[in-house]
């Protein structure tokens, strides 16, 4: 009796550590985008009021924040693949799981400040283009800075997917 | 890497052809006014100038004002692409002489300015009779004329109040225990919901004191009624009711009028703007000279190859014209112009987006154009995605004449995206995944056999092969910034600098390669050239210290700085990323699509549905970042080696315009 309860626990617990893993990643990386963009967006409005022929500038400069959202997806889509819960079953054992569903913390953290931060760089950056317009190119870099952590972090989860040996 | 040679031309001319050589001059475009003839000249001898261009302000300020006020009927102004994309409607400058003339746009103006006064005078008047009506709606159903309020009888006045319902019997009683017969109340009917009630009361003249009396202590407020309301409210309200209709009936022909004339006043406008403004600019670089009572004397840059055009575009005023053509001298900072082979031209808008060279400065153009191309074909990393792009630019500037900053720009993305192409099939990513997860697109398989990567399932190497071209990045870097240090004759700091870190870098690089067994070298070599490089910097880098520990001090303490190329070499790991991610992206839409596409009768419509839009959005999501990170890595890691931005962008005087191209002769 308890040994069958043991190993159907053994055989459950694998997938369900992956799919919280990919719930996180997902979850808290678009929900940095999401407060990143609107942060961007009370910018972007605010420079519309004066002069509404801003709107694809500033579109462009509050897309930047929303990466997060995506590489977060990214983990929690190969995390789920990885593991069979999307694609073609495999058998995933309890530590396998807790490693795959560890791979989310790098983009799920990073992920979340960054495209907060990020979201302030760009209202920074959307003020500036109000002003000077020719300056676009610069106004694109500095909300950059901030994502190149997210994409560390997306690189380190994805390293970490790619890693662990399943099967 | 170029940056053109500049001359100085200096132009006397007589007067009485400064208009034709200035015009000659602003056409040829390539002279930029040196500042400062200005503060020599005397007043009295730019007077007539100045006017002139006071004059062509009154004009411009006129056209600015037709265009606001006709812009939102002006339909179909501008077209749309072709327009933001530079290629405007073509004049010779004969035509646009002929065409924009000052008598024609003030006649417009004239009709226009007349439209605009009637239209606020019956905006005014429509706001006037709406209010009007507004605040005698709660008097509909009174039974009195209105002028008994504004100006009453001889003997007789009245008044109206606003009374909260609660108080209107209590004023009722007050009022006739006061005044009896001699003042009659009627109040307006009213719902149980209403809280405040419309009260009428008139009285006698002679009792107005003994009324105020009566209904002092009552929360009430009067209603003043305008005086030119004299009727029944009712009657009132039906005549400002027509009024109103025929206001709106007027104000409708008015928008229909300002409609009939706006396509061609607005296309005259957009003419005499762009005629105008070129004007200005020739009138404005003719007063920046010095002037006397016969000439004008302007200096001029102008790129030295360049001259023997200037001189022969201005021959033909030889009798009233001098020029004389001299080398910058020292403390002279000319305007830099970057000039480089075709391939590489295309990226000058990205270096002068940063900031230009100095004119004695390294044009970094040609190192960053390859790099970035690549960059960018590695970050966006998918053929198919590279293909479309690419297609569709190319298309657009077939259709379209694109000239100037925005073509560059354009060539740019061609070229990065063909570079995508070529990484996409490397390794193998069309559409993602597409090739293999959609059994109908299996017969392009062999386009596998191309695949030399997979950074999918084999990211450490495209890891590795994005810090290779990191490292060969900075390395360039460093060579440059040696290179310049050479030109300049500073050969120390050349070898202490740049060659320290050259040679300490690398050997670090060799001698983790030598002990991973990558290179059939033994390791040890490495160790013993890595301490050489060491050495030199510690023996250098604090040479600006006065006494020996703080010169060996700093110079120790340089060796941290190798964490700041360690950053910025692992900052290349963002190629393998983004062009991850693009590829992934591409994966979870087939993935998606494929998903859907089992559900029945509708599936596969549905999947060539998300198919399409995932693939939009990736392509979208992804050109952005690409282009974005690929420019980061010149501007912070690539840059930061060597370059300084301290040159003025050259802005010859021109014909510069903004609706209307005008072609030569």
């Amino acid at each position: 009796m308890m040994e069958s309860i043991i190993s159907t626990m053994a055989e459950q617990l694998g997938p369900a550590f992956v799919v919280l893993g990919a719930a996180l990643a997902a979850g808290f990386a678009g929900s940095g985008s999401a407060w990143g963009i609107g942060i961007a967006n009370e910018a972007a409005a605010g420079i519309m009021t004066e002069d509404p022929k801003k709107f694809v500038s500033a579109l462009i400069l509050l897309a930047l924040p929303g990466t997060q959202g995506i590489y977060g997806f990214l983990v929690a889509i190969f995390a789920l693949l990885k593991a069979g819960i999307i694609g073609s079953p495999v058998s995933v054992t309890v530590w396998q799981g807790v490693a795959l569903g560890a791979a989310w913390l790098p983009i799920a953290i990073a992920g979340f400040y960054s495209a907060i931060w990020q979201g302030k760089s760009s209202a920074a950056s959307i003020l500036l283009i109000s002003k000077r317009p020719e300056q676009m190119g610069k106004a694109m870099i500095l909300p950059a800075m901030c994502e190149t952590y997210a994409v560390l972090g997306l690189l380190v989860s994805l390293l970490m997917l790619n890693g662990i040996k399943i099967g | 890497m170029a940056i053109e040679a500049m001359r100085k031309v200096r132009v006397a001319a007589h007067k009485s052809v400064a208009d034709d050589v200035w015009n000659r001059i602003q056409s040829i475009g390539c002279c930029q006014v040196i500042q400062g003839g200005r503060e020599r000249t005397e007043e009295r001898d730019a007077a007539s100038l100045k006017t002139r261009v006071r004059r062509i302000d009154d004009l411009l300020s006129e056209v600015r004002f037709v265009m606001r006020f006709l812009e939102p009927y002006a339909s179909g102004k501008g077209g749309g692409l072709s327009n933001a994309l530079g290629d405007l409607p073509a004049f010779s400058a004969s035509e646009l002489e002929a065409m924009a003339s000052a008598e024609k746009f003030l006649d417009t103006a004239t009709i226009v300015r007349a439209l605009e006064k009637r239209a606020s005078d019956v905006k005014s008047s429509l706001s006037r009779v709406t209010g009007l009506i507004a605040s005698l709606a709660p008097l509909a159903s009174l039974p009195y004329s209105l002028d008994f309020y504004n100006r009453g009888t001889e003997s007789v006045q009245g008044n109206l109040f606003s009374v909260p319902a609660v108080s209107v019997d209590e004023f009722k009683s007050r009022v006739s225990s006061s005044l009896g017969k001699e003042a009659e109340i009627y109040v307006s009917p009213g719902g149980p919901k209403d809280t405040v009630r419309i009260v009428s009361a008139i009285y006698a003249r002679s009792v107005a004191e003994k009324f105020s009396l009566a209904a002092s202590g009552i929360q009430m407020s009067r209603i003043e009624v305008p005086p030119q309301l004299t009727g029944l409210p009712r009657g009132e309200i039906s005549r400002l009711e027509k009024e109103l209709s025929s206001l709106k009936a007027e104000e409708a022909a008015i928008a229909s009028e300002i409609k009939n004339i706006a396509h061609d006043a607005w296309g005259l406008c957009e003419l005499c703007s762009d005629k105008w403004g070129v004007e200005r600019a020739k009138l404005e670089a003719i007063l920046d000279g010095e002037h006397t009572e016969q000439i004008i004397i302007e200096s001029f840059w102008i790129p030295a190859e360049k001259v023997a055009d200037f001189k022969a575009a201005v021959s033909q005023w030889n009798q009233l014209t001098d020029i004389a053509v001299s080398e910058p001298e020292e403390g002279d900072e000319p305007p830099v112009l970057l000039k480089n082979k075709k391939l590489f031209a295309p990226v000058e808008p990205l270096i002068s987006m940063f900031g230009l060279p100095g004119y004695r400065g390294l044009d970094p153009t040609s190192v960053v154009a390859p790099f970035f191309y690549i960059f960018f074909g590695i970050c966006f990393g998918d053929a198919a995605y590279g293909a479309i792009v690419a297609s569709a630019l190319i298309f657009l500037m077939l259709r379209n004449r694109v000239a100037g900053t925005i073509r560059k720009f354009m060539l740019v993305l061609i070229i990065s995206n063909i570079c995508a192409v070529i990484f996409g099939a490397l390794t193998f990513s069309w559409f993602g995944d597409s090739i293999t997860s959609f059994s109908f697109l299996h017969f392009l398989i062999p386009l596998e056999k191309i695949k030399i990567l997979d950074p999918m399932n084999d990211p450490m190497t495209m890891l590795f092969v994005s810090l290779a071209f990191g490292f060969v990045q900075i390395f360039i870097g460093l060579v440059i910034a040696m290179y310049d240090n050479l030109r300049k004759g500073d050969k120390f700091a050349a070898f202490a600098d740049q060659g320290g870190w050259m040679i300490f870098l690398c050997s670090l690089v060799l001698m983790g390669l030598a002990s991973a067994g990558a290179v059939p070298v033994p390791s040890g070599i490495f160790k013993t050239t890595a301490v050489i490089g060491a050495l030199i910097l510690v023996a250098t880098q604090g040479r600006e210290k006065e006494n020996i520990l703080g010169k060996l001090f700093s110079g120790v303490l340089s060796l941290y700085n190798v964490t700041g190329y360690l950053g910025d070499l692992l900052s290349y790991s963002r190629l393998l990323a983004l062009g991850l991610s693009s590829a992934a992206v591409g994966t979870v839409i087939n993935l998606l699509a494929n998903l859907v596409s089992g559900v029945p009768y509708v599936g596969v419509l549905l999947g060539l549905l998300i198919f399409i839009l995932g693939h939009s959005f990736g392509i979208a999501v992804n050109v952005l970042g690409a282009f974005v990170h690929s420019l980061r890595l010149q501007y912070v890691e690539f840059f930061g080696k060597f370059y300084s931005a301290s040159g003025e962008e050259f802005a010859p005087l021109a014909v510069r315009t903004q609706y209307v191209r005008v072609s030569g002769e």
